[in-house]
C-alpha cells in the first residue's frame, strides 16, 4: 500500500483533511480492498483502545490523598513516622535474635535459671573471693 | 458546586471541597496514569501525587486550562518521570523491563488474558513513552489532537505522526487478536 495514502488514512481519523486530500483518499479507498480492510482494522483498534480507557483507583483513594496532604502539613510527625518505619524492622529482628540466643543458652546449660539464659558464668565461692583474702582466712 | 467554587473553598482550607474535586476527577487521572504505567502499585502513587501537586498549587491555579486538563498535564508529566525512573532502574540491574515485566502474551499467559481491556493495556505498555503518551491522551482520554499537543507541549504535526506510528505499532501487536476481540 502507498505510504502517503496510509498516512492520509490515519490522519482522516483525527482531523479533517483538505478537500483534495479527502478526494484522493476516497479514490484510493474505492480502488483498493486492502485499503478498505486497513481502514476497518484501524477503526476496530481505535474502538478497542477507547473502550479499554475507563480506569479507576482502588477504594478510598480520596481519603488516602487527603491523609497524605495532612501528613505533609506536619513535617515533624512525618520525620518521626519515617524513623519508626526505618527502625521497626531492625527492632523486630533484634528482639527475635535476642529470644533465639536466650533459648540457645537455656538449652546449652544444665541449670535452667535466668542467669544461665543470659549466659552468666557460674562463679564458685573460691573464685568470688579475693585470693589474698583466702590466704588470710587459711 | 462548580470547579471554580470548589477550588476557592479548598484553597481556603475546606477539605471536603478538595475531596469533591478528587472524586470528580479521579477517574480521568486514573485513565491517564494507568494508561501510561499499566495497572501497577506505582500508578496509584502517581495518581495520589498528582492531586497533592494540584493541592499545593491551588493558589497558583489561574484557570487558563480546565481543571481536568491541568490535572492530566500533571499526571502525564509524573507518569513520564516514573517511566524514566523505571528505565534507570532497569539499566542499573541490566534488565530490559519492557520486555520482561510487560510481556504481552506468550501461550501460557494468554490463557489469563481473556479480558480485552487487559490485553489492550499490555499492548500499550509495549509502546515507547513518546508514542504511548499521545495514544493515551487522544484515544483513551479522548482529548482532541490540538489539546493533546497543548498538554504535551508538542507541535500538532508531531502529535499526528506519533499517533499514526503508535497505532501502527499497536496494530502489529494486536493483529492476532483483532478478529477475536469484540
Amino acid at each position: 500500500m502507498n505510504k502517503k495514502i496510509i498516512e492520509l488514512l490515519y490522519r482522516s481519523f483525527d482531523e479533517e483533511l483538505a478537500p483534495a486530500e479527502q478526494q484522493r483518499l476516497e479514490q484510493a479507498l474505492a480502488a483498493s480492498t486492502e485499503l478498505r480492510a486497513e481502514k476497518h482494522r484501524i477503526a476496530q483498534l481505535r474502538g478497542m483502545i477507547s473502550e479499554s480507557g475507563q480506569q479507576s483507583f482502588r477504594p478510598f483513594f480520596a481519603e488516602k490523598v487527603l491523609r497524605r496532604i495532612r501528613e505533609q502539613d506536619r513535617p515533624a510527625e512525618r520525620f518521626f513516622d519515617t524513623l519508626v518505619a526505618v527502625f521497626r524492622p531492625v527492632a523486630i529482628a533484634a528482639a527475635f535474635l535476642f529470644l533465639v540466643l536466650l533459648t540457645y543458652n537455656l538449652f546449652q546449660s544444665d541449670d535452667k535459671t535466668l542467669a544461665s539464659a543470659f549466659a552468666e558464668p557460674e562463679i564458685k565461692l573460691e573464685q568470688a573471693l579475693d585470693p589474698t583474702l583466702a590466704l588470710v582466712m587459711e | 458546586m462548580t470547579d471554580e467554587e470548589l477550588i476557592q473553598a479548598a484553597s481556603e482550607g475546606d477539605e471536603n471541597a478538595f475531596k469533591t474535586l478528587i472524586q470528580r476527577y479521579q477517574a480521568r487521572v486514573a485513565t491517564t496514569v494507568k494508561g501510561m504505567l499499566g495497572n501497577c502499585p506505582e500508578a496509584e502513587d502517581v495518581g495520589q501525587e498528582t492531586f497533592i501537586r494540584f493541592y499545593n498549587n491551588l493558589t497558583n491555579f489561574r484557570g487558563d486550562a480546565s481543571v481536568g486538563t491541568y490535572l492530566t498535564r500533571i499526571a502525564i508529566n509524573l507518569s513520564l518521570n516514573e517511566l524514566k525512573r523505571r528505565k534507570r532502574k532497569s539499566l542499573i540491574f541490566f534488565r530490559k523491563l519492557s520486555d520482561e515485566d510487560f510481556e504481552i502474551a506468550d501461550e501460557k499467559a494468554g490463557s489469563d488474558l481473556n479480558d480485552n481491556k487487559e490485553l489492550v493495556q499490555r499492548a500499550i505498555q509495549k509502546l515507547e513513552p513518546k508514542f504511548r503518551s499521545v495514544v493515551v491522551l487522544r484515544l483513551m482520554d479522548g482529548y482532541s489532537t490540538a489539546e493533546t499537543a497543548e498538554i504535551l507541549k508538542l507541535p500538532l504535526g508531531t502529535v499526528l505522526s506519533r499517533l499514526a506510528r503508535g497505532q501502527q505499532k499497536l496494530k502489529e501487536i494486536l493483529l492476532p487478536y483483532l478478529g477475536d476481540l469484540k
